[in-house]
């Protein structure tokens, strides 16, 4: 088959721009290039054999090969077939193709994970082996009396030891020696101290021919530590927080230039330029609108969830989407990127976590071994020295922060684990730890507590009969206003009549002649010359009208019960950029709200939050661009979505909507991860205390090590492990 | 007594094979993608004609 030529949306074709192009293809020579593009829509095997079968429908394309757990096909297509025209064609197959430079970036992150499997691999491979090598002593077997096998052994763990250290355990060594540089305290400094003298005084025991160390505890370690990592890059491949704002504004518009239509890119635009904006495109500059009737969405920057009706004359503000038909724009000033969208995203930095309490602890923790290591050793030396520097390594080997450091990447690592399934996808391991201590819980009306998508409606007037809202019903079926799209979803049920004549005036509303009956539907200024303050659609037949219908945001399914499962452990708040018609609804569902405020722009919010913050731990929670810097305000910002292609500027976690009722689930779990923390802390102290016991004592024989150190190490695991699942299992969660 | 330290090279050795056989799977992209070989052997079309994917 030809490839036929495809309308090709506005987002699209700035892939063809030289420069843009360059940076988001793999390869390229003179004829072919090689692009992989993330579609997220790919769900079965269908989607596999029916994207890999591209090739045969398309001339252009020479090769498709789908990668379905990263949602990726790797498309390689002839220069002939612009990439546009590759993305449009994914579009309409189906699949919104999600190309970005940034997602570019995510790549190099993938590289990163692929190194920790290596490492994981490597420390796995040398840990079973040193295992295997420590064996005899296991069982207190007498083979180590046998010189010849005893320095085979040894020399092999040592070997073995070394790409352990030094290749999979690098990243801890050198972290440690940044926050001790930095002058900061970090969990990985008594990571690196224990990993150090584990190494040092097992180096020392097998070559001064005293004992053979203890590798095994070294690698069982790192191994241990890896696997934790390990999971937690798992579930951030998943999401994508690296888009930025850039990429949703179109970079190429359709401008009008003596009445032909030619492309141009955005920052070429002078003051006064047309350009065109097709139904469904985002306005990527400020202007008056000169052509067309604009039903203009500015939730994406407003919040505001009904969209706004702009006449001939008005003007119109870049991010708005529109609605309904084709528009013209004069532009009013020279568009500049970055001072369009310096307003709302002026800091999307990351945040840092500061509250990390297993950073205090591992600082006490530090501190009190080596004290007492020191004071045992002086205690020591009063007999032998070479008995006192024995007991100083053995206390900090057997203290070694094993079960401390392994206890928190395990217990994070299963939860967020067990949140992605839910579909909550935080960031990082960390933001569970502030999770668990919020006290106040900030939530934004539009899109956060009510859909986005459906819209309540209610009819208020005459009883319709079934005839007339069958009219009234055909009526609005003929126009893409969203106003109209509600009203005749909500008289779904009514069959549609013939329509013998119908017009829409913009501005006002639409009219129709069904039956012999004149239906007029549309604004109050309309039809009954006067305004009115809640969105109405008012319905006149013959001239006479007879009732509205009432359209308001509808609130999230079971919200009365998140909210006073939420009210249990937090106080709640909500800031609005709506006018305050909801007031009462809202306090019908929940009346107990610590602060109900509306008409907040999202600076006014972000103070708000900060006011808040004075004397407790907030959670934000808000959706898209006009929550961003409220939601980067909180000490956590959970930004709500409907679908993953989102994008979520300076949010700490992504919530997808149909999980909002399992919102006070997540929360309680990230409260029990305190719990589970504070029990595998209590459990590895003991095998501390009694190590540290035998140590100090100068007990500490070879075969206690090795049993007491890996059977620590392994019990926080599973003990962890298992209190998380059993908590999930309780909530419902998994 | 003496043949397990022979034994215990030969052991090393195989491991370290195995260990190497894994640095090029992952390095070659082998478990980039755990899921869509196996959902592409279901594809009736492909399986006549070529085997290669």
């Amino acid at each position: 088959m030809k490839s036929t030529p495809l309308d090709i949306s506005l987002k699209y074709k700035q892939f063809d721009l030289v420069e843009n192009f360059n940076q988001l293809v793999d390869y390229q020579n003179d004829t072919i290039y090689g692009v992989g593009i993330s579609l997220p829509a790919i769900h079965c095997s269908s989607c596999i054999e029916l994207l890999e079968d591209l090739p045969s429908f398309y001339e252009g394309i020479r090769s498709a090969k789908v990668n379905f757990e990263q949602r990726k096909c790797t498309v390689t297509a002839s220069k002939e077939l612009p990439l546009s025209f590759v993305a449009q064609l994914l579009e309409d197959l189906g699949y919104p193709p999600q190309i970005s430079i940034s997602q570019k970036l995510k790549e190099a992150e993938k590289t990163v994970n692929k190194n920790n499997l290596l490492k994981l691999a490597v420390a796995g491979f040398c840990f079973g082996n040193i295992m295997l090598f420590s064996m005899p002593h296991y069982f207190g077997l007498q083979v180590v009396n046998d010189a010849f096998f005893a320095r085979i052994f040894s020399v092999l763990s040592v070997m073995l030891s070394l790409p352990v250290v030094f290749y999979a355990g690098r990243d801890y060594l050198n972290s440690a020696y940044r926050a001790l540089a930095a002058g900061k305290s970090h969990l990985n400094i008594p990571i690196a101290i224990g990993i150090l003298s584990l190494f040092g005084w097992s180096l020392y025991e097998i070559f001064s021919g005293v004992g053979i160390g203890y590798l095994d505890s070294l690698a069982g370690l790192i191994f241990f530590l890896l696997i934790g990592k390990w999971f937690q890059h798992k579930v951030y491949d998943q999401v994508s927080y690296t888009r930025n704002v850039q990429e949703f504004i179109p970079l190429v518009v359709r401008q009008l230039v003596a009445g032909e239509t030619i492309w141009s890119r955005i920052d070429e635009l002078k003051k006064g330029d047309q350009v065109l904006i097709k139904n469904e495109e985002v306005i990527p500059v400020n202007g008056t609108l000169s052509r067309g009737y604009g039903v203009i969405d500015y939730a994406f920057i407003t919040g505001e969830a009904l969209p706004e009706q702009v006449k001939e004359g008005e003007q119109v503000y870049a991010g708005g989407c529109q609605k309904a038909g084709e528009l013209v724009v004069t532009l009013l000033e020279e568009p500049s990127i970055d001072k369009l969208w310096s307003t709302w995203s002026s800091q999307t930095s990351k945040k840092a976590f500061t509250d990390r309490w297993t950073d205090h602890i591992s600082k006490y923790f530090t501190l009190a071994v080596i004290v007492i290591a020191v004071v045992s050793a002086v205690v020591w030396s009063f007999s032998s020295i070479e008995k006192a520097l024995f007991v100083f390594s053995s206390v900090l080997i057997v203290a070694c922060p094993c079960a401390l450091a392994l206890s928190a990447p395990f217990t994070f690592g299963n939860i967020l684990r067990v949140f992605s399934r839910n579909n909550f996808f935080v960031k990082e391991a960390e933001a569970i730890a502030t999770l668990s201590r919020i006290d106040h819980v900030v939530l934004d009306k539009t899109g956060t507590i009510t859909e986005n998508t459906a819209m309540s409606v209610s009819y208020i007037g005459e009883e319709l009969d079934v005839a007339t809202a069958s009219a009234v019903k055909t009526i609005a079926s003929q126009s893409t206003h969203p106003l109209s799209n509600a009203v005749s979803e909500f008289l779904g049920k009514y069959q549609s009549l013939h329509i013998n004549s119908f017009e829409e005036i913009p501005g006002k509303g639409i009219q129709g002649e069904v039956a012999g009956r004149m239906i007029r539907l549309g604004a109050s200024h309309w039809l009954r010359d006067t305004e009115s303050k809640d969105t109405a659609v008012y319905v006149s037949v013959d001239g006479e009208v007879i009732g509205h219908f009432k359209i308001s945001a509808s609130y999230r399914s079971g919200l009365k019960e998140v909210l006073n499962r939420l009210s249990k452990r937090v106080r709640l708040s909500i800031l609005s950029g709506d006018n305050a018609g909801e007031r009462e609804a809202l306090k019908e569902i929940f009346p107990n709200f610590f602060q109900l405020k509306f008409n907040l722009t999202p600076q006014q919010k972000t103070v708000e939050v900060g006011k808040i913050q004075y004397d407790q731990k907030v959670l934000m929670i808000g959706d898209g661009l006009n929550d961003s810097s409220a939601i980067e305000q909180g000490d956590l910002g959970i930004a709500i979505t409907e679908n993953l292609n989102g994008f979520y500027p300076g949010s700490d976690a992504v919530l997808v909507s149909t999980s909002f009722d399992k919102l006070p689930a997540f929360m309680e779990l990230a409260g029990y991860s305190k719990k589970v923390l504070k029990w595998s802390l209590v459990f590895s102290l003991c095998y501390n205390v009694a190590g540290v016991t035998f140590a100090v004592l100068g007990l500490l024989t070879p075969i206690i090590a090795a049993i007491l150190m890996p059977l620590s190490s392994v019990s926080v695991v599973l003990l962890d492990t298992l209190l998380v699942r059993i908590k999930s299992r309780k909530l419902n969660l998994i | 007594m003496k043949i397990i330290a022979m034994l215990i090279s030969l052991s090393l050795l195989l491991a370290l094979g195995f260990l190497y056989a894994f640095y090029k799977s992952v390095k070659s992209g082998q478990f980039d993608d755990l899921e869509s070989p196996a959902m592409r052997v279901l594809d009736a079309k492909k399986s006549k004609t070529n085997n290669q994917n």
